[in-house]
């Protein structure tokens, strides 16, 4: 009788062990559920190709001796997070006030995010066309705490970086990787600043142009590892929209 | 260290009213559920289960307890999935002996995805007279509303009880 009694308890943990198992392993079933105030971030590249160098060297009024600025085909960076920062400090440069992650490079582990530049081994192209630049980022949402928030920050590198930045002048020239310290970007400040309530759904968009960012070293953000011409970072104007 | 708090504030809770039923000592009875969960909101959805253990027991009117725990898939983030922990007490109104009703408010934690939700749960239990499938003496259907500003989820659950 008890050894009856204990193989139906058997029985009946193993069924319910199998049916858990199995009912959680398929959850991964649907589109997924969000639990509260989100942002997500997209771009909008402006890039406007035909720059007025671009015109001045067609019509040969650009002095042969100073390399025209072009705007590079492509211009990788290890893109690691974007956050919202509710201010920065203007010395320290610190973020002051809340933070709110608003995308973490899937490369990372998602909380709380790279530790190191390495972890990253992918360049994020911003020189391509608004729709792939954000088919890459996968609209991803992310859950923020409601606050105020007045600068949008990119992260490119910890520490330092190493190979971090890399980019082609035009379709047949050669890939230039470069190094770079400045490890973030700040936007613009919002004006206001975006106040995010309880149950917002935000999107942030950050416009930048990468016409003529392309110039003679040592100009530009970033050491390039060869070559003589550099890159500056753009500049990211962010606005913003609740769904 | 708010989430740890989160955490720990759930575990009082579920251990305080554990405390109190020993002294209440109303005919208390003890059951596990196991249901599969359909959970809707705009926009998005996820399908899991839930296994919750459900103390019944007498206070003032017959009450029982539903703490359990699941897995959604996020829609937020690179995580696909994240842990949910439920916690509600309901009031526990029998029809007849094959048939009750239950119903209350409660809370859920969903861990990295807008943590504490307060929740208000249903559940329809039919109690059959032989164990079904050898095993299961309750079926079930339930539904919880999760309340989340702008964002109100629907919770259906169907499953069965020991």
């Amino acid at each position: 009788m008890k050894t009856s009694l204990l193989y139906k308890t058997f029985i009946a943990l193993g069924l319910i062990a199998g049916v858990t198992t199995t009912t959680l392993m398929i959850s991964s079933c649907g589109k997924g559920v969000l639990g509260g105030t989100t942002a997500q971030l997209s771009f909008n590249d402006a890039t406007i190709t035909a720059s007025m160098f671009d015109l001045l060297k067609t019509f040969k009024l650009f002095p042969e001796a100073l390399a025209a600025p072009a705007t590079p085909v492509y211009f990788g960076i290890k893109f690691l997070a974007a956050y919202l920062a509710e201010d920065v400090d203007p010395i320290t440069q610190n973020n002051a006030g809340q933070v709110a992650k608003i995308y973490v490079n899937p490369e990372c582990p998602d909380n709380p995010g790279c530790s190191s530049s390495e972890a990253v081994t992918t360049f994020f192209d911003f020189a391509r066309t608004s729709t792939e630049v954000n088919a890459e980022l996968n609209g991803q949402k992310r859950i923020i705490k409601p606050g105020t928030y007045k600068y949008v920050r990119l992260d490119f590198c910890i520490g330092g970086g190493t190979r971090n930045v890399a980019f082609r002048e035009t379709a047949g020239s050669e890939l230039v990787y470069a190094n770079s310290n400045n490890c973030g970007r700040t936007s613009q400040p919002m004006t206001p600043p975006l106040a995010i309530t309880e149950g917002d759904q935000v999107i942030i968009n950050l416009n930048y142009t990468l016409t003529d960012l392309v110039v003679d070293s040592p100009g530009g953000d970033v050491s390039p590892i060869s070559g003589t011409r550099s890159v500056s970072f753009p500049d990211f104007i962010p606005t913003a929209k609740k769904l | 260290m708010r989430k740890f708090f989160k955490l720990a504030s759930l575990t009082v809770l579920l251990s305080l009213v554990t405390a109190t039923l020993p002294a209440a000592s109303f005919g208390m009875d003890h059951s596990l559920r196991l249901a599969q969960i359909s959970v809707f909101q705009k926009d998005g959805d996820t399908f899991s289960g839930m296994l919750t253990y459900n103390p019944g027991f007498h206070l003032l009117i017959p009450m029982r307890g539903d703490f359990g725990a699941s897995l959604f898939k996020s829609a937020a983030g690179t995580k696909s999935k994240f842990v949910v922990l439920n916690a509600k007490l309901m009031a526990d109104l029998k029809f007849s002996d094959s048939l009750s009703w239950e119903v209350g408010p409660g809370v859920q934690h969903w861990i990295d995805n807008g943590d504490l939700k307060l929740i208000v749960g249903t559940n329809l239990v039919h109690h059959t007279k032989s164990r079904f499938l050898g095993i299961a003496d309750q079926l079930f259907v339930g539904y919880n509303a999760v309340i989340i500003k702008n964002l109100l989820t629907h919770e259906i659950l169907v499953g069965f009880g020991i």
